[in-house]
């Protein structure tokens, strides 16, 4: 393909694809701390079948690939997730109400986005960017809250579908969880690795351990460097990890 | 979607910057504490409606506003006198206002920005996730961090000066002392030596309303502020304010 | 800034400076964070020998200076930590990067103030870092984490058609145990917390090499008046019309040099 000649019109046009990205990843944080994952899914992300078929949700414990399965966790298994919690409250409360309007109470997610880091591609047609998240979650359960630091790092690929920008491989690796007040020092080290294990319930494609702070910063995934088209640069898809590429574990 | 020429790009670019700059500049102001400096430089002068949000209610209008900022002011006078009783050596040669903001620093991080500019070039619309943290040596408390998280939405307006602040929503999930759980609702533990900082009291918002609460265990989700989308003028969007 | 006397050409240019520098900074918070210093200073520094970076504790005022201190000494206590963590976790020896068992230094950026000159040479900005530094294998085999709240001040320059930085100065306002209890007044945090007047007798916590000793700035105190700095950055044509942010400031300001 042949490289694009940067005009002022590429060049500016450019400039703006970066801030629609961060107003496209802005939007993912707040629809997923309203609980707006189906919406989410259905304007964030990608609709076309193809990159539909290949789009990714990957964490410590492996990858989601396929909209279906990411659907079927972020949004089904995520209301019966709320559903159970919202059980469990109202027999220890009988007087909270078990109706839709509860679903997730006392639960409040903030992952906030950092340090953005955005490449488009020369093309113009992908985009890869990495940004960095101080976080926190909290849960409501009969006897307790759980307040949680989670610090983690994202690295997402983007596609233009008919002139949108649109998420394709998301990749969240968490480096960190420490509850509120929690003495880190206090938390366990193990004398050898343990692999992440995906919460209960959770239908994964390709479980590995994909991503680990135990070395502190991990390589994977790679910072986004300046790139043509997208079959020149590392995907933040499964395709992308390392051990994937060499065909399996050492 | 609307296709903008070059020079249309280039000035919403411009724009832009100047709004994510002016968010930039409340953050190292306030940090400062130029209180008085952020109320006239960043709001807008020409607007019938200014409005200030918080979890319990607005301040409507330049009169509310100032006196807000204006509060904001006298309580950092009191704790520099505070300050000059408990370390008069070091601190008592000098006019209190001269010392506005001793033994405080409070951070108002933006992060995770969505701007949207109206089509018409005349609006913009704001939403920031705000990671704040304070410490300050003289609260009701004493010594005190404080981690202030939640969001920040603004409608700006241009005026003949530039980029203004029009109306700003300042919603918080948590309000709690560094280290602790913010679903403790355990309440301060007020020391007397501060006594003067907890007989102030900023003035009340003038459109009192449960905006929004601060996290608890029974508290549902609720989306809002609502995140702004694309629009062509300000009258087809909604307002940040009240 | 808006500025009808620039071709539209130039404006665009000053559009790109602007998104390429937040990039930089990103990358420096990567970089760092990754412990890969020297390839930072290689990719994103200019080859100029009077570049700066500067921190509560002192400056490095050259670029031999900057090298020592963020590339040499960083590796030698890699080498180091190395040798200390191998015995009792023999998996780290498969670990490709060992500069990365330093530490994550996460010094995660909020509240841009970006302002690029109109002559389209150079650019500042300005950054919060409400930051963390956290380690996972360590030789008293038990995790560390702190946080530590930043602003930095950045020049950057265009260097044979590419942006670079000049001058990086980073102001620390406190620092603390990662979640302790009221953690900015910890009483061994590892940044002084007492009254200015002890700040002021030797630089802050650090044995690096720096070439001219602080304190440049001062973290939280029951004393510490609001200090105004780096800057903020406004409009302006030309670098030489601007402050730099290799100024020295603390000390340095109130002995009136």
């Amino acid at each position: 393909m042949t490289k694009q000649v940067m005009t002022d019109d590429v060049r500016i046009g450019r400039v703006w694809d970066i801030l629609e990205i961060k107003n496209l990843m802005g939007r993912h944080a707040y629809y997923h701390a309203y609980d707006m994952h189906a919406e989410e899914l259905d304007e964030l992300w990608v609709q076309k079948p193809e990159n539909q078929k290949s789009a990714s949700f990957g964490q410590n414990w492996g990858y989601q690939v396929g909209m279906g399965i990411i659907r079927k966790n972020y949004v089904d298994l995520n209301i019966k997730w709320h559903q159970e919690d919202l059980d469990k409250l109202c027999d220890a409360d009988p007087s909270l109400e078990n109706c839709p309007e509860n679903l997730g109470i006392g639960s409040m997610l903030m992952h906030i986005l950092s340090t953005p880091y955005i490449e488009i591609a020369g093309d113009g047609q992908t985009a890869q960017g990495m940004w960095y998240s101080p976080g926190q979650v909290t849960f409501a359960y009969p006897d307790k809250v759980n307040a949680l630091w989670m610090y983690e790092k994202y690295a997402v690929d983007f596609i233009k579908e008919d002139g949108e920008w649109k998420i394709w491989h998301l990749f969240v690796g968490t480096d960190f969880i420490l509850g509120v007040g929690e003495d880190m020092t206090k938390q366990p080290v193990s004398d050898t690795p343990v692999p992440d294990q995906e919460p209960e319930g959770m239908d994964i494609t390709i479980p590995m351990q994909a991503y680990t702070s135990r070395y502190n910063w991990s390589p994977y995934p790679a910072i986004p460097r300046p790139y043509e088209t997208f079959g020149e640069t590392i995907s933040n898809g499964p395709e992308g990890h390392q051990e994937l590429q060499k065909g399996g574990k050492d | 979607m609307i296709n903008y020429t070059t020079e249309q790009l280039v000035k919403r670019w411009e724009d832009y910057n100047e709004i994510e700059n002016i968010m930039g500049r409340l953050t190292y102001n306030e940090i400062v504490k130029k209180s008085d400096y952020i109320w006239d430089t960043f709001w807008c002068k020409n607007m019938p409606d200014p409005c200030l949000g918080f979890n319990n209610g607005y301040y409507k209008g330049y009169d509310a506003i100032g006196e807000y900022y204006s509060a904001l002011k006298d309580l950092d006078i009191i704790k520099a006198k505070v300050a000059q009783k408990i370390h008069p050596e070091e601190l008592g040669s000098v006019a209190p206002e001269d010392i506005r903001g001793v033994g405080g620093i409070n951070v108002l991080n933006f992060t995770t920005p969505v701007i949207e500019l109206a089509a018409d070039g005349k609006t913009a619309k704001g939403m920031w996730y705000l990671m704040g943290g304070s410490g300050d040596f003289y609260t009701e408390e004493g010594p005190r961090g404080t981690n202030r998280w939640g969001r920040v939405a603004v409608d700006f307006i241009r005026e003949d000066t530039g980029w203004k602040i029009w109306h700003m929503l300042v919603v918080l999930d948590i309000d709690s002392k560094m280290g602790s759980n913010w679903a403790d609702t355990a309440g301060k533990i007020v020391d007397p030596t501060y006594k003067k900082i907890t007989e102030f009291s900023m003035p009340a918002p003038n459109v009192p309303q449960n905006v929004y609460e601060l996290y608890h265990s029974r508290r549902r989700i609720k989306a809002f502020p609502k995140v702004p989308r694309p629009y062509t003028t300000f009258s087809t969007t909604f307002s940040y304010g009240v | 800034m808006a500025n009808s006397k620039l071709t539209l050409s130039e404006r665009i240019n000053r559009a790109v400076a602007a998104t390429t520098c937040e990039k930089i900074m990103s990358l420096h918070c990567l970089y760092h964070a990754g412990g890969i210093h020297r390839e930072e200073i290689e990719e994103f520094w200019t080859k100029r020998e009077d570049c700066t970076w500067s921190h509560n504790f002192g400056q490095m005022d050259n670029k031999t200076n900057y090298i020592e201190c963020y590339a040499d000494e960083q590796e030698a206590n890699a080498v180091q930590i190395y040798e200390q963590v191998v015995p009792i976790y023999p998996e780290v020896s498969k670990v490709k990067d060992r500069r990365a068992l330093i530490e994550v230094a996460m010094h995660l950026l909020a509240s841009p103030v970006i302002e690029v000159a109109e002559d389209g040479q150079s650019a500042k900005g300005l950054w919060y870092t409400p930051g963390c530094i956290f380690s996972t294998l360590n030789p008293q085999k038990a995790k560390e984490g702190m946080w530590m709240w930043e602003r930095y001040g950045a020049d950057f320059i265009l260097e044979n058609n590419k942006w670079v930085y000049l001058n990086l100065k980073v102001c620390c306002d406190m620092a603390g145990m990662m979640d302790a209890d009221n953690w900015p007044f910890m009483e061994d945090s590892g940044e002084p917390q007492s009254d200015k007047e002890e700040d002021s007798s030797k630089p802050d916590s650090s044995d690096v090499s720096v070439g001219i000793p602080g304190p440049l700035h001062y973290v939280l105190s029951n004393t510490q008046v609001p200090q105004e700095r780096p800057y903020i950055p406004q409009p302006y044509r030309t670098f030489k019309e601007t402050y730099s942010y290799a100024t020295l400031t603390g000390i340095y300001e109130e002995e009136g040099k």
